[in-house]
């Protein structure tokens, strides 16, 4: 068996991993309930307020994670960088005010990884998961320290962030979608996108690679620290960090929908809607008396099927 | 004596060129023989035909007398073949010793052979820190101790040093007094001389001619260039002064090339492919910063600046591999913007039409068109579209059909403004083309030529 590049890629290979992520899900869901009625409603019951509010969080992510791809960069470290916004917004005084916050602060948490890609050539999928796990520590270093909530006796957990109306979250998700999308209409954008063929060719346009990277892998970081900082905001209550509750695993939700989307700002926004629903189904789930690491499980059964959706983009398989 | 290996009647066909037209060829035990012939000659075809890499068109291959089919490398290794090239199958970052082992090669039949060879092998050497006459030197203890009683050697010679090209020749002479059948590709006739027991000579896909000791160099190189005349082409009717010149430029191959271009001038750098072209090319478009020497452009020196400096004086650069030049992943239209402005999709559509370059789409993924046509897409964008002021481009016609080529030439008599340096590979296309020639040998320029061109003069300084 070996994989040949096809000459005409067809996108309706994305819809073939979706429906085979949709047949998955179901299928596990069936397996996990064994009843059919407890099914059904596992996968029809649907909280739209709660199912927007993460919709929002996981499509500002997910085109973090596109931003990131599109360019054969490997951002992996989405979680922490959404860790790092969400610190940044609890100590923000407002919404506009916390988004700028979990901008800055996100940007600067992924200077460090782009310093070494930059400087000495080390891969950035390493550095970057690497700056997930220390984001967990300093997120803790800060619940406990700085950002600690003394009125919280005898509970430690962080000062509340701002609230975010669900309405300016989503009006931020559709800028921050026009933003790539148009984006991808210069030549910036345009130079972005050619530094997945190699540094070379970005050499040969007369551009410098080293700052295509920087600036690619800064605003992929940019827009994971907005989702962290957007979760946060967005919650009806319980608008903190505890210690406990540190991660709250977006940034896999995010790279997932990047996937099955096809690295598309829309198929990724698209697919966001659909990362929600599985994490309302995972939901349900544990509603119903399921662990609740099912809701990783689902998402990364989609996260498998986005992979295998791009390979069946690119490639046909010949079975000699 | 019987030949150990004999191929007869040969033939190999590529889309648009017939490789091998009927070549016949045999090789005896104990003994060298030289596959003479310049570049396109179709020495390396007939090469990877008798490696099993591709099967013969027609033709019949005969190993010890019998008829065999010989169907894929790991086919021919079994029968006693094996393949010295330019490009070593060897892990650089383990030591010889555990490259040995990975071979499933016993290290002390390795090492006792070397012996025999009279070569030291530097087993607890990494592969990376040896000299490339030392790889070499790897991969033949390889072949013998995988039995191998037939050793074709592509081009061994191309990218060692004139000590290591000595040192070479005796284990080759070595090798032939230990019974194995060598056949030596080369295109100098003074190395297949000095090495070969008999020597064939092929040109344009056809044997010309065996030749026997004692050879005669004069004759040698009549029958690897015959046929080779100056027809009367339009030359450039105005040269003007010199508006391009590298002084004394000096990379890792490259050591103290000196090009000039003069206004309306084709230049053609000539010179058998490993020799450094590719690098004196990178070096000339100012996409590759050199370590020494000057590049001046217009009297002014750009040495070290950087490649979007020598874009904006009007340099434009063909490299000869396309992958640099082109994103294969984006759209035909994104890699056309690299250099487009606005109007893209008309100029496009325009040069789709003057170029003839077949796409379905502007939208479709640029490594979805063939070869040629991923060529055209880059001279409509660096030559048709930009207009440049001074070309470099490395064997820009490899691979195109005629027309193409003949397109490409008048595409460059009409959009460069300047003029312009070619990396070629085919003399005849160097005289015909060319308003001046520089031979490129071992990354130095051996020789230099203006008209009226003398062909022999021209190939005794490609073969030396």
């Amino acid at each position: 068996m070996r994989l040949v590049q096809r000459q005409s890629p067809s996108p309706l290979h994305y819809a073939t991993a979706f429906l085979g992520s949709l047949a998955t899900v179901i299928l596990i869901v069936f397996a996990l309930t064994g009843d059919l009625a407890v099914t059904a409603r596992a996968l029809a019951t649907v909280d739209a307020g709660y199912l927007f509010r993460v919709f929002v969080v996981i499509g500002v992510v997910s085109l973090s994670g596109v931003v990131s791809y599109r360019a054969g960069l490997w951002n992996i470290g989405q979680e922490g960088q959404a860790i790092v916004g969400a610190l940044a917004a609890i100590s923000a005084d407002n919404a506009a005010g916390a988004v700028m916050s979990a901008a800055l602060a996100a940007a600067g948490w992924t200077l460090i990884p782009v310093a070494l890609r930059v400087a000495l050539g080390v891969n950035e999928a390493v550095t970057t998961f690497l700056m997930s796990l220390a984001a967990v520590s300093a997120a803790r270093y800060f619940v406990e320290g700085p950002l600690k909530d003394p009125a919280k006796k005898g509970f430690i957990a962080t000062v509340e962030a701002p609230y975010m109306e669900p309405v300016l979250a989503a009006v931020l998700l559709a800028g921050v979608l026009a933003g790539v999308v148009l984006l991808y209409r210069t030549r910036v954008g345009l130079t972005m996108r050619l530094l997945s063929s190699g540094e070379e060719v970005v050499r040969y346009a007369g551009k410098q690679p080293k700052l295509y990277i920087a600036a690619t892998l800064g605003l992929s970081g940019i827009l994971a620290g907005i989702g962290g900082a957007v979760e946060i905001m967005t919650r009806d209550a319980g608008r903190y960090m505890t210690l406990q509750q540190v991660s709250t695993g977006f940034g896999l939700y995010g790279i997932s929908a990047a996937w099955l989307g096809g690295l598309h700002p829309l198929g990724a926004t698209a697919a966001s809607l659909y990362i929600a629903w599985l994490y309302q189904v995972a939901v349900n789930l544990k509603v119903a008396g399921l662990p609740a690491l099912v809701a990783n499980a689902l998402v990364g059964t989609a996260m498998a099927w986005g992979l295998a959706g791009y390979v069946m983009y690119k490639y046909k398989v010949v079975w000699r | 004596m019987e030949p150990l290996l004999s191929a007869v009647g040969i033939r190999k066909v590529f889309p648009g060129v017939v490789a091998l037209d009927g070549v016949s060829f045999d090789v005896r035990r104990g003994e060298v023989h030289g596959l003479l012939g310049e570049n396109g000659a179709g020495k390396s075809t007939l090469i990877a035909i008798l490696y099993g890499v591709y099967m013969p068109d027609g033709g019949e291959i005969y190993i010890n007398g019998r008829r065999t089919l010989i169907k894929s490398p790991r086919h021919a290794a079994g029968l006693g073949i094996s393949v010295i090239s330019q490009h070593f199958a060897l892990v650089d970052t383990l030591t010889v010793e555990e490259n040995l082992k990975l071979s499933g090669i016993d290290v002390e039949t390795a090492v006792k052979i070397g012996r025999e060879l009279g070569v030291e092998i530097p087993l607890d050497k990494y592969v990376g820190e040896l000299a490339v006459g030392e790889k070499q030197r790897v991969e033949i203890v390889k072949a013998l101790a995988r039995n191998s009683e037939i050793l074709l050697m592509d081009e061994p010679t191309a990218l060692l040093s004139p000590k290591e090209v000595k040192a070479l020749l005796s284990i080759v002479r070595r090798l032939a007094e230990m019974g194995k059948a060598v056949v030596f590709v080369t295109h100098k006739i003074r190395e297949a001389v000095e090495a070969a027991d008999r020597i064939t000579v092929l040109r344009r896909g056809r044997r010309v001619g065996t030749y026997e000791r004692p050879f005669d160099e004069g004759v040698l190189l009549e029958a690897m260039f015959q046929g080779v005349v100056q027809r009367r082409v339009s030359k450039s009717s105005s040269i003007g002064d010199v508006i391009y010149r590298a002084e004394d430029l000096s990379g890792e191959r490259v050591r103290r090339a000196t090009v000039e271009v003069r206004r309306g001038e084709l230049v053609a750098v000539l010179g058998v492919a490993g020799n450094g072209q590719e690098e004196l090319m990178a070096l000339l478009s100012g996409f590759k910063k050199p370590r020494g020497g000057r590049l001046i452009i217009n009297g002014e020196d750009v040495t070290g600046r950087p490649f979007s400096e020598f874009l904006r004086r009007g340099v434009a650069y063909l490299p000869e591999d396309r992958g640099r030049a082109l994103a294969k992943e984006l759209s035909v239209l994104d890699n056309f913007k690299i250099r487009c402005i606005q109007d893209c999709m008309e100029k496009l559509a325009k040069a789709k039409e003057v170029l003839d370059i077949d796409f379905p789409s502007p939208f479709t993924r640029a490594a979805a068109l063939s070869g040629g046509n991923q060529q055209k897409l880059l001279l409509a964008r660096e030559l048709w579209l930009v207009k440049p002021y001074v070309l470099v481009a490395s064997y820009p016609t490899r691979g195109l059909d005629v027309d193409t080529a003949e397109r490409f030439y008048a595409l460059v008599k009409s959009a460069v403004k300047g003029g312009a340096v070619v990396s070629m590979e085919d003399v005849e296309e160097a005289v015909e083309r060319a308003d001046r020639i520089y031979v490129i040998s071992r990354g130095e320029i051996a020789a230099s030529f203006t008209p009226p061109f003398d062909v022999d003069e021209i190939a005794e300084a490609m073969t030396t």
